[in-house]
């Protein structure tokens, strides 16, 4: 491993900003773009040509998104990269704009996603590798799949595995950049079954959105005269891919393990010290095994503490308190940015009636198809 | 009961099904230096999931997916359970057989 260059340089999250992640529309993506960088540019204070360069994150929109863009802000021949890493584009985006500025080269840069829910194309299904699935295997079997085998290991309910919607159901409906912005019965989670025992409340939707983060070294926040206390700092970013694990090892929390346990040496924290957490739950049985698999609790009991509110606003840790992208929703790009976004906000005290008291301690973790992994940790502003 | 056409790594063991076009994931050999082997389209169910919603008219839903645990190492293998047959248990045995590029389950016996 090479050294760590975020204890080198610190790096800040400056200013955030959102268009709401909602079913696809007309709308071209230039405008819920645009809407989100604004929003960044107004939160952090700044005028966009202090920013240097730009990461831009998107799964399916194509060749060039950026410039046609972010030109629109006035083209002022900042630098700007398109970053592709399926389901985490925003997160990788956060993590190069992250290296960016620690490296030294940019003093401010922004990490954004953004995409559009259509022209889906796969690069693993055309790779020329054969498989006797004969494409019964959608990702929502998959994790039902994993689903089945983790309850019948633990004993874990399908009630208990609900719970997480409910949950993260409750805290979408008081988001306002949310997709699903509605509380539900357990009664509602439990209908309208899908693949095992997840039913269409318990799978994110994939809409379209954007997300935007300004990240600034130390010395730009003092520059710039900004407040130290509403800019928390990056102080883990990591990015892993799956390794040739040994047949019969659990492959998803597996990465996920390898990926946190290298973010919290990092950062230096251990994952029972985290106040808030943005977990990839695209399916609910996710957010278990992956808490699981970070640390936060034993295996096998993240089911009956999700159940007794260990993980609700206000529990132990937050967990998903953005909704999650089961009710926040999953737009691919704009994802990995958005629970950046939530996190600066729950960190700042700023999230209303969404705020885990005292938060101090964050966490960001995605998963892509591939499958890649990338955490980061961020750390309230002093 | 059938038989599953796959690649051993000399190198490092890796088994692969079918068989690695390209390099092994394990150690990075090239796929001309894998070996041919076969595997008994036979071992213990892991897990399953009946699917009721499906992008596509075949197979028509529900159908139960099925994955299996094989008796002769490797990875585990996702397929179909043959229609009209109940889920098998968690640790239940199953044999399987390809047919037109799927892999089908049932139990053995």
């Amino acid at each position: 491993m090479g050294r760590n260059i975020l204890a080198d340089r610190a790096v800040h999250v400056i200013g955030i900003g959102l268009h709401r992640y909602q079913s696809a529309t007309d709308t071209p993506f230039v405008h819920l773009g645009l809407t989100a960088v604004r929003a960044a540019l107004d939160d952090a204070g700044i005028a966009w040509p202090t920013v240097e360069a730009a990461f831009v994150g998107s799964a399916l929109l194509g060749m060039a998104p950026g410039r046609v863009m972010l030109s629109r802000l006035g083209a002022t021949g900042l630098a700007i990269q398109q970053v592709e890493n399926a389901s985490a584009s925003g997160s990788t985006a956060v993590a190069l704009g992250a290296l960016e500025v620690a490296a030294g080269r940019s003093d401010v840069v922004l990490a954004m996603g953004v995409d559009k829910a259509e022209g889906w194309r796969v690069a693993p299904n055309s790779a020329g590798l054969a498989n006797y699935e004969g494409g019964t295997v959608v990702p929502f079997t998959h994790f039902a799949l994993l689903a089945d085998d983790y309850m019948g290991r633990y004993g874990t309910t399908v009630e208990q595995m609900a719970r997480v919607a409910l949950k993260n159901h409750a805290n979408g409906a008081r988001n306002p950049f949310a997709q699903r912005q509605k509380v539900r019965t357990m009664e509602e989670i439990l209908a309208d079954p899908i693949s095992g025992s997840f039913t269409r409340l318990q799978c994110c939707p994939v809409g379209e959105g954007a997300a935007a983060v300004i990240l600034a070294s130390g010395e730009a926040v003092a520059r710039l005269g900004l407040d130290p206390k509403r800019c928390p700092r990056i102080t883990a970013s990591v990015t892993r891919s799956e390794a040739a694990y040994p047949p019969g090892t659990p492959i998803d929390a597996t990465l996920t393990a390898e990926t946190c346990r290298l973010a919290f040496e990092q950062a230096g924290v251990a994952p029972t010290e985290l106040d808030v957490i943005e977990v990839h739950d695209a399916f609910s049985i996710e957010e278990l095994l992956y808490l699981e698999a970070m640390g936060v609790c034993g295996a096998g009991e993240a089911g009956p503490l999700v159940e007794a509110g260990a993980f609700d606003i206000g529990g132990r840790a937050a967990v998903s308190p953005s909704g999650g992208l089961l009710a926040m929703g999953h737009p691919l790009g704009p994802t990995g940015c958005g629970q950046v976004a939530e996190v600066t906000r729950q960190l700042r005290g700023e999230a209303g009636d969404r705020q885990q008291p005292g938060a101090r301690l964050g966490l960001t973790h995605m998963v892509g198809i591939g499958a890649v992994c990338v955490v980061h940790v961020l750390q309230a502003g002093a | 009961m059938g038989s599953l056409s796959a690649s051993r790594c000399p190198a490092c063991g890796r088994l692969a099904t079918p068989p690695e076009p390209y390099g092994c994931e394990g150690c990075g050999a090239p796929a001309g230096t894998l070996e041919s082997t076969e595997l008994v389209a036979a071992g213990s169910v892991r897990a399953t999931a009946m699917v009721h919603r499906h992008h596509k008219p075949d197979p028509a839903t529900p159908f139960t997916v099925v994955e299996v645990v094989l008796d002769g190492g490797g990875p585990a293998l996702k397929g179909v359970l043959a229609p009209g047959l109940d889920p098998p248990a968690i640790g239940e045995r199953v044999s399987g057989a390809v047919l037109d590029g799927r892999l089908i389950w049932e139990r053995e016996g």
